[in-house]
């Protein structure tokens, strides 16, 4: 194409990232914050910062599996499904929950979780209704406000850019060794440069992991054609094979008592030396197809596939087990599926996946901010004559305020309102969710009319202060704040109000560098309020 | 030691060992050495701080892979060997002179913790 | 596009706004990487789930996982091969022959 290989590497690299980098920027964010998605999910639900049931202890399951059937066969008789959640460490309390019938328009119904009081005796059911961590990690995959088979495209597309942009640049960076410790500041695109290279470089096995690993998550809807020649089009015969636990079967329409729980726990604990359990699902419970599926807490072991005890509901016989071991192919895929979602990461690994996701976004925001920069770099004389910036830069430089200032304003923003809408409020969890994209459609809004250094800082102190206040606003409106929460040991909640800090601080830290910047542009531009980065 | 006692301290020490083997093959480098010790290394010296820092770094993967199992303790030597890899970086451009101290004092606390552990 | 002189090419965007003389052939590249490298790792998917000698499941799911190193290879191929003919005739022809083939075996 070009003269070189080399030449055409580098079209490639800068026309693939920049078509789709701000749709990876959202992916990489919400991704990144996935990471600590079940911890979010607490965090947003303070109703459970005190006074729950927390430990795991396997003498006591019985008990608790028995009061659990009681409490649901009272409270959701003809629920599609049951569920008995064990204290794990990411699901630090016990809970039991249903799924409420459909509702006209839904494929299926509302869960419904309610956790126990620390004494065990009561069930506290006033929680509020939000989506919390969930939230984040269906918007790196399904987007929202689309249909999810076309945003699972659309993501799919863009995932696959990714790649090529990750292949290309590898490709093009030829001195990856030789320059692998370099960063000049302040020597204006140099530094992004590096600052780019070195994002990349320093994370890049975790790049080309979470890149492929993202591709085969979805893979049964992007090339799906294997099994339509080998199984003619039949996925959950496929899956059958793969994994025999997945077998489902709908309800009967007849009734029939549901077996005792609690006189499976012996069995299972011989099945899996006595290891945690964590959780029990019961299927259709009352009718006669109902199954009790019991999962195994499989800890910090390298796998995504459940570990499942199926049982027959009315007579209590064990129908499948997962298998001991799964073939290569499966093996292959299950480690994949599990690098990609860091289920098993303990916190520290977890935080250093967390790191790494950030690495990547900040990957790509210093790609497409090296590219405003040239852009108004090569337009200077135009500038300078009093013309306007063309179509490209203004597209290119609103893009990157509303995106890359946006999203931490935006998500900001849902942590607020969560704590700020009242409890009781219709369709919470939706408008909590709707806060999230009026505050990122503010910044977008502005960002059509003002996308000077003026406006960045702004916006950036604006999310700074918002994410460094987090602890505050979490003393005022949880039972628990940070000090309690330290010494209740209750880290996943320490976790977040650190995590804002850290993210006030940082973003802080950028407002502040961008004053510098600006004096270097007002030197070259004569109207300093249309200087930007 | 107790066992999460040892797991709270051998992380800080094996990210201190990463820290010092990728400042070792940072200083390898010309360019680097320079801004370090103001003069040009010799190609003994840069052969020597290679392959030290080098073996450091393999001598952190494999700690890490006797410690947490092979497949987990491969995924905590990539995040260690970023994260560290990162706070070399803010070294070099920020306190280039500061290196050498920060080497020491890493390399010599760490040493000592990982000892401890085994 | 491949005809121009190279010193007068240096930044990316110039270099496009050149293209746009001769668009032809880039997007000839655009859709030979988009669709010939979709029909090439969809068709490589089908005939490795067929001829893996591994279980019928194994073999499907590796096929699957596999297909994508393909699907990047061929959109690095479109774009640094010099001929966008071979290009085309690659990434088009390949899949066409492969899907026939597969056809006749059965």
């Amino acid at each position: 194409m070009k003269d070189s290989f080399f030449r055409s590497m580098t079209w490639l690299h800068t026309w693939a990232g920049l078509l789709v980098c701000w749709v990876l920027l959202l992916i990489f964010f919400a991704g990144s914050l996935s990471y600590f998605r079940h911890e979010t999910s607490l965090w947003f639900k303070p109703e459970l910062h005190a006074g729950v049931y927390r430990d795991y202890r396997a003498e006591a399951l019985a008990p608790q599996v028995r009061q659990a059937q009681d409490y649901l066969s009272r409270q959701a008789p003809g629920a599609r499904s049951w569920s008995i959640e064990f204290p794990t460490q990411r699901h630090p309390y016990l809970s039991y929950g249903w799924q409420k019938p459909p509702l006209p328009g839904q494929r299926r119904g509302d869960k419904l979780e309610l956790a126990v009081s620390a004494d065990g005796q009561r069930v506290i059911s006033q929680i509020r209704d939000s989506r919390g961590g969930d939230f984040l990690y269906r918007l790196h995959f399904d987007l929202h406000y689309l249909p999810p088979l076309y945003a699972r495209y659309l993501v799919g597309f863009c995932t696959l850019f990714m790649l090529i942009a990750l292949v290309s640049g590898i490709v093009i960076h030829k001195r990856i060794f030789k320059d692998f410790f370099s960063f000049r500041r302040g020597k204006g695109n140099r530094s992004w440069l590096d600052v780019h290279n070195l994002s990349s470089v320093l994370a890049l096995p975790y790049h080309l992991m979470i890149t492929y690993s993202g591709l085969i998550t979805l893979m049964f809807i992007y090339m799906p054609w294997a099994i339509q020649s080998q199984y003619q089009g039949d996925r959950d015969s496929f899956l059958r094979e793969l994994n025999p636990v997945r077998v489902q079967l709908a309800a009967s329409g007849r009734a029939a008592p549901l077996f005792d729980i609690d006189k499976l726990l012996p069995q299972v604990a011989a099945h899996w030396q006595a290891q945690a359990l964590d959780k029990i699902v019961i299927s259709d419970p009352g009718d006669e197809h109902s199954r009790i599926k019991v999962y195994l807490n499989t800890g910090r072991s390298i796998t995504d596939e459940p570990r499942v005890m199926v049982f027959d509901g009315v007579s209590g016989d064990l129908l499948q087990a997962s298998p001991e071991q799964f073939s290569a192919a499966m093996s292959t895929y299950d480690t994949f599926m599990a690098l990609h979602t860091a289920r098993f990461a303990d916190p520290m690994l977890r935080l250093l996946f967390f790191c790494c996701g950030l690495l990547g976004y900040a990957m790509v925001a210093t790609g497409t901010l090296m590219w405003a920069r040239k852009l108004r770099q090569q337009e200077q004389k135009q500038l300078a004559k009093g013309q306007a910036a063309s179509l490209g830069l203004r597209l290119v430089e609103g893009l990157n305020l509303s995106v890359i200032a946006g999203l931490p304003l935006a998500t900001a923003a849902f942590f607020y309102a969560n704590r700020l809408l009242p409890p009781g409020l219709e369709q919470r969890a939706q408008w909590e969710v709707h806060g999230f994209f009026i505050a990122w459609g503010c910044v977008a809004l502005t960002a059509l009319v003002d996308r000077s250094v003026n406006s960045w800082r702004n916006w950036l102190l604006l999310a700074a202060g918002l994410w460094g206040l987090l602890p505050v606003l979490n003393a005022l409106t949880s039972p628990s704040d940070l000090l309690h929460n330290v010494l209740s040991r209750q880290w996943a909640l320490v976790g977040v109000d650190l995590m804002g800090l850290v993210f006030g601080c940082g973003l802080f830290y950028a407002a502040t560098k961008l004053r510098a910047d600006k004096a270097v542009w007002r030197a070259k531009t004569p109207v300093p309020s249309r200087a930007s980065l | 030691m107790t066992g999460t006692a040892i797991a709270g301290v051998m992380i800080p020490a094996l990210m201190g060992l990463s820290y010092l083997g990728l400042a070792l093959l940072a200083l390898a480098k010309f360019g680097h050495f320079r801004e370090v010790f103001a003069r040009a290394p010799s190609a003994a010296q840069s052969r020597g701080l290679s392959y030290a820092g080098s073996l450091l770094l393999a001598t952190v993967f494999i700690l890490c892979g006797q410690r947490f199992g092979w497949g987990y303790g491969s995924l905590v030597f990539m995040g260690l060997a970023s994260l560290s890899g990162f706070l070399c970086i803010m070294n070099l451009s920020f306190c280039a002179r500061l290196m050498p101290g920060a080497m020491w004092v890493t390399g010599s606390v760490s040493a000592l913790l990982a000892l401890n552990c085994y | 596009m491949t005809h121009s002189p190279d010193n007068k090419r240096r930044q990316g965007c110039r270099d496009t706004q050149a293209l746009a003389a001769g668009a032809m052939p880039l997007v000839a590249r655009i859709a030979a990487a988009i669709f010939g490298g979709y029909a090439c790792s969809a068709v490589f998917c089908v005939a490795l789930a067929r001829l893996l000698p591994l279980s019928k499941a194994d073999s499907t799911l590796t096929a699957m996982m596999s297909s994508f190193v393909l699907y990047a290879v061929a959109v690095i191929y479109a774009f640094g091969a010099t001929s966008v003919w071979r290009v085309w005739g690659l990434l088009a022809g390949l899949p066409l022959l492969c899907y026939a083939l597969l056809q006749l075996l059965g």
